[in-house]
């Protein structure tokens, strides 16, 4: 199941999506998170899922693959959802005992799901669609204003886009570890809430012992292969050109649309 | 030239305090390839991440073509001469694809985009890996995955390479590709290895054979002289290579063995010339 994580990884193909500057797509995935996180209306969430569907449908990646990505948190969604189902105010339309749905709950389950399942999308398409050292560019020259204030955005941009990386990676390392556990005998999925928690120790501390050995690993490659020694040229350069204009154009305007949608809800 | 001064080592303090490295003296000639060998923990790898500045002597020294490693100014330069390769197939790339994870030091260096184009083409091809260039690192094989960091260490164009275990963990098949990579690496660039390794039969390939036990250089000779020495390499932890410990047991079967056989085709020669002899000795008698 971790195997189908879909953030960090970068999957190549020939595409509009995939031409855009990373500073396009950086902004782009920024400004949905954002939405996602402050509209607070069912039509404003099925406008972000829209531009997010038309994204994907751009960017030429099979959408099973995209919608793989979800698998990992479904069960994280549930939850969210069946707490603010129980916990929402209003006239309840099935009630037992102390347990009640309101059409507010559903409402509010309906708008946390979408929320986390837009988010990890828009996040998801922007590693997708984006190889990494073109992410750390794009981090970097998005930050460059910040050199001035002696901010290391070079590393910074150079952090963010490992760390992105590493997810996967360590998505597959959790995976074998508890596959390995499982081998000799480990039940990871029965039991109460504190069996279970207990059950996750096994696995957690093998993965950050791994973590922080690939983490040093890493980072030795790194130095060895001059990182440090002063500013790089990275090879990829993409350019802000027309479809780069389209791309802002068209969120601002979509940010305008919500704006009013936000204000007649 | 590498050279190497009574390079002293330890890790930890007081009751905890390890030596891992005592006074190792030595040279590294250009263009050789030097095998080193040693139990795990024996300092091996301590020893050659002094060469590429990664670490810094505590005491001694150690110079890269006259570069001294303590030399905070000449850090990078040391490190674009003697490039090393690691042990992990899976920890030492930053990049998604081929192409960029070796495009990653010349980016490093900040070469220009064509020279950085020029650079990573020709790694590619040095490494035997041009047709994977649009490949993502996630879909190779053990081996690809090395020959990649190899690729990536090639485009710096160092004249020192160091391989720090790097085939332990692949397969037989994937082993043999990168080792045969290395011996055409050394042969066209001219570049010198410096390779660390478990397997004895890749040391026997070597020019030179260094094995490092408790921190000290226990033998250091062309791989004939070292594992003539069956005691000393016993007392190392070590073992002698597959075809030499056939001749070993052939001797102790009775057979006339006339000397030690270190890799599969010397030994093929060795086994038919006792078996001609032998047949010869055999038609006298009649």
């Amino acid at each position: 199941m971790l195997r189908d994580i879909t953030i960090g990884r970068y999957v190549e193909r020939s595409s509009v999506l995939h031409s855009l500057d990373a500073r396009s797509k950086i902004i782009g995935a920024l400004l949905c998170s954002v939405l996602t996180l402050s509209c607070g209306s069912l039509l404003s969430m099925a406008a972000i899922a829209a531009l997010t569907a038309a994204a994907a449908i751009v960017s030429r990646i099979p959408f099973n693959y995209i919608l793989k990505g979800i698998k990992p948190i479904r069960w994280f969604v549930l939850f969210t959802a069946a707490v603010s189902i129980i916990s929402a105010d209003g006239e309840p339309i099935w009630q037992y005992g102390a347990l009640r749905i309101s059409a507010e709950g559903i409402s509010a389950a309906a708008l946390t799901s979408a929320r986390l399942l837009l988010f990890v999308t828009s996040a998801s398409l922007l590693t997708l669609t984006t190889p990494p050292v073109v992410l750390t560019d794009g981090f970097a020259r998005l930050m460059r204003p910040l050199r001035r204030l002696r901010v290391p955005t070079d590393d910074i941009a150079m952090i963010i886009s490992i760390t992105l990386r590493s997810i996967p990676a360590f998505a597959d390392e959790a995976e074998r570890i508890m596959k390995a556990q499982r081998a000799r005998g480990a039940d990871l999925s029965r039991g109460g809430l504190i069996t279970r928690a207990r059950a996750v120790i096994p696995v957690a501390i093998p993965l950050f012992i791994s973590v922080f050995r690939r983490a040093d690993e890493l980072s030795l490659a790194m130095d060895s292969r001059c990182y440090g020694k002063g500013t790089r040229t990275p090879r990829k350069k993409t350019h802000f050109g027309r479809n780069d204009l389209y791309c802002l154009i068209i969120m601002i305007l979509f940010c305008g649309f919500l704006a009013i949608i936000e204000f007649y809800n | 030239m590498i050279e190497i001064r009574d390079l002293s080592r330890t890790y930890g303090s007081g009751s905890n305090k390890a030596h891992v490295l005592h006074g190792i003296d030595m040279n590294i000639e250009r263009g050789a390839f030097t095998a080193v060998l040693g139990k795990n923990g024996c300092g091996k790898s301590t020893l050659v991440r002094h060469i590429n500045a990664i670490l810094k002597p505590q005491r001694g020294s150690v110079r890269v073509d006259g570069m001294d490693t303590k030399d905070p100014r000449r850090l990078y330069d040391i490190r674009e001469k003697a490039g090393i390769v690691f042990q992990d197939p899976d920890s030492q790339s930053v990049a998604a694809t081929v192409e960029d994870d070796t495009a990653f030091a010349p980016e490093n260096l900040g070469l220009s985009e064509d020279e950085i184009s020029e650079r990573v083409e020709a790694a590619l091809r040095a490494a035997g890996i041009a047709e994977l260039r649009k490949k993502s690192i996630s879909e190779l094989s053990g081996g690809q995955k090395q020959l990649t960091a190899v690729a990536g260490i090639i485009a710096m164009r160092p004249d020192y390479m160091i391989f720090d275990e790097s085939t332990s963990m692949l397969d037989p098949l994937a082993r043999s590709r990168v080792l045969e990579c290395v011996m055409r690496l050394k042969r066209e660039l001219d570049v010198s290895v410096i390779w660390i390794t478990h397997y004895m039969d890749e040391a026997a390939a070597a020019d030179r054979v260094v094995i490092i036990n408790d921190g000290k250089i226990a033998a250091d000779g062309t791989p004939e002289e070292v594992f003539s020495d069956i005691e000393l390499i016993e007392r190392c932890g070590l073992e002698l290579p597959p075809c030499a410990q056939l001749c070993v047991m052939l001797k102790n079967a009775g057979y006339d063995v006339p000397r030690l056989a270190l890799n599969a085709h010397d030994c093929a020669l060795l086994i038919s010339g006792m078996t001609a002899a032998a047949v010869k000795e055999r038609e006298g008698a009649s």
